[in-house]
């Protein structure tokens, strides 16, 4: 245990409450900054205000200190770059306000959706009939597929195909992944003899970390959108030839 | 079992690995009697191709006896002695069912892979790089072959492996270069490389039609073989100036077809080629295309350049302006052997050729890191080795 003299606790108090006085002061500025109005500044306009801001009051000031005196240049000047970096700290021009004048984006940050959207499509070279038992699933296929058959009538014709555990299974997983990501699945006619458009249209909260997190979780093949494109290859792969691709425990050098 | 196993640059090892079982399926396990080297291995021979891993078993030319079938296999029964293709394919997709059997979109586990190098994945490979599906190829005692019922071509008893081999790649490759020169009478077909794909490609453009067929290397041995065999006009292209030499040669035309039928370690004499080796062993450029920048110089107007050579990456300086100014047709691609395989047995069964004159070496799996050493030098007058796993 380290002992300290009266006068290390008393720099540490001092020090203590030098901190909190600083924090208190940001805090507070914060506050303010927040109340002084509703944001009319775009983003664009922002960074000028910034810069043009910094370089008007280093000038300014500079300027004075340099003459060793104060100057009305220098001083208007440096309250011009004092309110420009207002205006971009706050987002709010009292000019702008009077003028009735606002270049803000549509959408204010605090409200603008931070979702991201996707889609992913592989072509199945099936009918649709062939694969109706999918695209009556309407748990996850929102659109009724564009086919001049009925219901009925497609369900009489449908190559219905055996319930093929694999099959249901792929498509379990597909739909599973498209509903945790709060999307759906679409189902088109391809041109000419391609088969069936199968899209899965993803809309999503974006998990941390930013541009920086996507690289990693694609360097781990985690982000939603190769999460999606693996699940609709294996339910292609499947419905296509009955089987997923694979070479597990096949033999090698290192076995 | 015993099997070719790749370990690094210019390192082959035969080593003892467990025998292939049945995945899945649609599978079928070969015990194999006759294998090949190809010269697309030499390019992970020499560490070109990414992808590959210590311990991958290697080998995409095989043939020999079904010894077991999955549960789905309903044309192929053991017992039945077949040649296997080196592309594998579903048989059910957009593709296979045009017949472009090496653009399969179900047969690479890998396919994600692929697709962040080249936008989409093609077919699964047997034995060459996990980019291709990684799967264990036949350069060993037993191999499995997915879709065995989609791939495998039954071959008659009576025809000795070595006549039918070369039906899993390098004849249906070597005809498909000469199919893609869409050959019209009369014409002359220029051809880089006499390897056994451009020995192949030499008689394949007779067999459709070609008038002349000029065949470009510097090997001695294989410039007779092209002459002898293949009946070709040849050009040692250490001596002469090849694009000069082709246009005499063709009347100032210039040939119709030129195929490419050495892919991306071209070598050359000329300062291009010199400029390739450079940055290719400085690591910027993947591919040395040589024979490609010849190609394109020396076809006539109009002409066709059909690449079955193989390229992987990225190019440099290669004359797109003279390809468009002269209005080139370029035709290429992995081959797709389904589609080949039976006209050509045809051609066998009949007599009108017999594929086994590329043959070489004949050496049992442990002697493969020797022959891949004698195979990339061109040593002891090698042109093509077999490999024989279970014995002669």
């Amino acid at each position: 245990m380290v002992s300290t003299s009266p006068s290390d606790t008393t720099s540490m108090a001092n020090t203590t409450a030098i901190t909190d006085k600083i924090q208190q002061g940001v805090t507070g500025v914060q506050q303010y900054l927040r109340k002084v109005g509703t944001p009319n500044i775009s983003t664009f306009e922002r960074w000028l205000s910034l810069t043009g801001g910094s370089t008007l009051l280093i000038f300014g000031t500079a300027h004075d200190l340099l003459e060793r005196k104060i100057s009305p240049l220098g001083i208007i000047t440096a309250l011009l770059g004092g309110e420009l970096l207002f205006r971009a700290a706050t987002r709010h021009c009292y000019v702008y306000q009077a003028l009735g004048i606002n270049t803000a984006e549509e959408v204010s940050q605090a409200a603008r959706p931070h979702y991201r959207q996707f889609a992913k499509a592989m072509t199945i070279n099936l009918s649709q009939q062939d694969l109706y038992h999918f695209w009556n699933d309407f748990d996850v296929v929102q659109q009724p597929i564009s086919t001049q058959a009925t219901n009925e009538t497609a369900k009489a014709d449908a190559k219905i195909p055996p319930t093929r555990e694999q099959e249901l299974q792929a498509w379990q997983q597909l739909k599973q992944t498209v509903l945790s990501y709060g999307g759906y699945i679409d189902f088109q006619a391809a041109p000419g003899e391609c088969g069936t458009e199968v899209r899965a249209v993803i809309t999503y909260a974006p998990p941390p970390l930013g541009k920086l997190g996507d690289g990693l979780r694609a360097l781990m093949g985690k982000t939603p959108e190769q999460q999606i494109t693996e699940d609709l290859r294996h339910f292609k792969e499947i419905m296509e030839a009955g089987e997923l691709p694979s070479t597990a425990g096949q033999p090698s050098g290192r076995s | 079992m015993k099997a070719v196993c790749w370990y690094g640059i210019h390192d082959m090892r035969v080593e003892t690995v467990p025998d292939p079982k049945i995945i899945n399926p649609h599978d079928a396990i070969i015990e194999i009697t006759t294998s090949a080297i190809c010269g697309s291995d030499l390019h992970f021979y020499d560490g070109y191709i990414p992808g590959m891993e210590k311990g991958d078993i290697v080998g995409h030319e095989f043939m020999g006896n079904v010894v077991e079938v999955g549960p789905q296999v309903k044309k192929l029964k053991v017992g039945d002695r077949v040649v296997v293709p080196f592309t594998i394919a579903c048989g059910h997709c957009f593709f296979c069912r045009r017949e472009l059997w090496s653009l399969c979109d179900n047969s690479n586990p890998n396919a994600a892979i692929a697709e962040m190098a080249y936008g989409f994945s093609a077919s699964g490979l047997f034995g060459y790089s996990h980019i291709y599906g990684g799967y264990a190829g036949g350069q060993a005692q037993y191999v499995r072959v997915p879709f065995a019922d989609i791939g495998p071509l039954k071959i008659p008893d009576g025809i000795p492996d070595e006549k039918v081999l070369f039906l899993s790649d390098v004849f249906p490759t070597g005809y498909m270069a000469a199919e893609n020169c869409n050959i019209q009478p009369g014409d002359t077909v220029a051809i880089w490389g006499c390897g056994p794909v451009g020995q192949f490609a030499i008689k394949s453009a007779y067999l459709l039609g070609a008038e002349t067929v000029i065949a470009i290397d510097r090997i001695p041995d294989r410039l007779r073989m092209a002459e002898m065999q293949g009946n070709a006009t040849i050009i040692d292209y250490e001596n002469v100036d090849v694009v000069e030499t082709l246009r005499n040669l063709t009347g100032g035309r210039g040939p119709d077809a030129c195929i490419d039928a050495v892919g991306l370690e071209a070598h050359g004499t000329t300062i291009d080629a010199a400029y390739d080796k450079i940055k290719q062993t400085l690591r910027m450029e993947t591919d040395r295309p040589h024979v490609l920048r010849q190609a394109i110089q020396a076809c006539r107007k109009g002409g066709t350049i059909s690449i079955p050579g193989v390229y992987g990456g990225l190019l440099d300086k290669v004359p797109m302006g003279a390809a468009f100014a002269k209005g080139l047709t370029f035709k290429m691609g992995q081959t797709h052997v389904h589609k080949y395989m039976r006209p050509l047995l045809d051609y066998i069964e009949r007599g009108e050729i017999d594929p086994s004159f590329v043959i070489t070496h004949t050496l049992t799996l442990e002697e493969a890191p020797y022959a891949y050493e004698i195979f990339k030098h061109k040593e002891d007058h090698c042109i093509k080795v077999v490999l024989k796993p279970n014995g002669k």
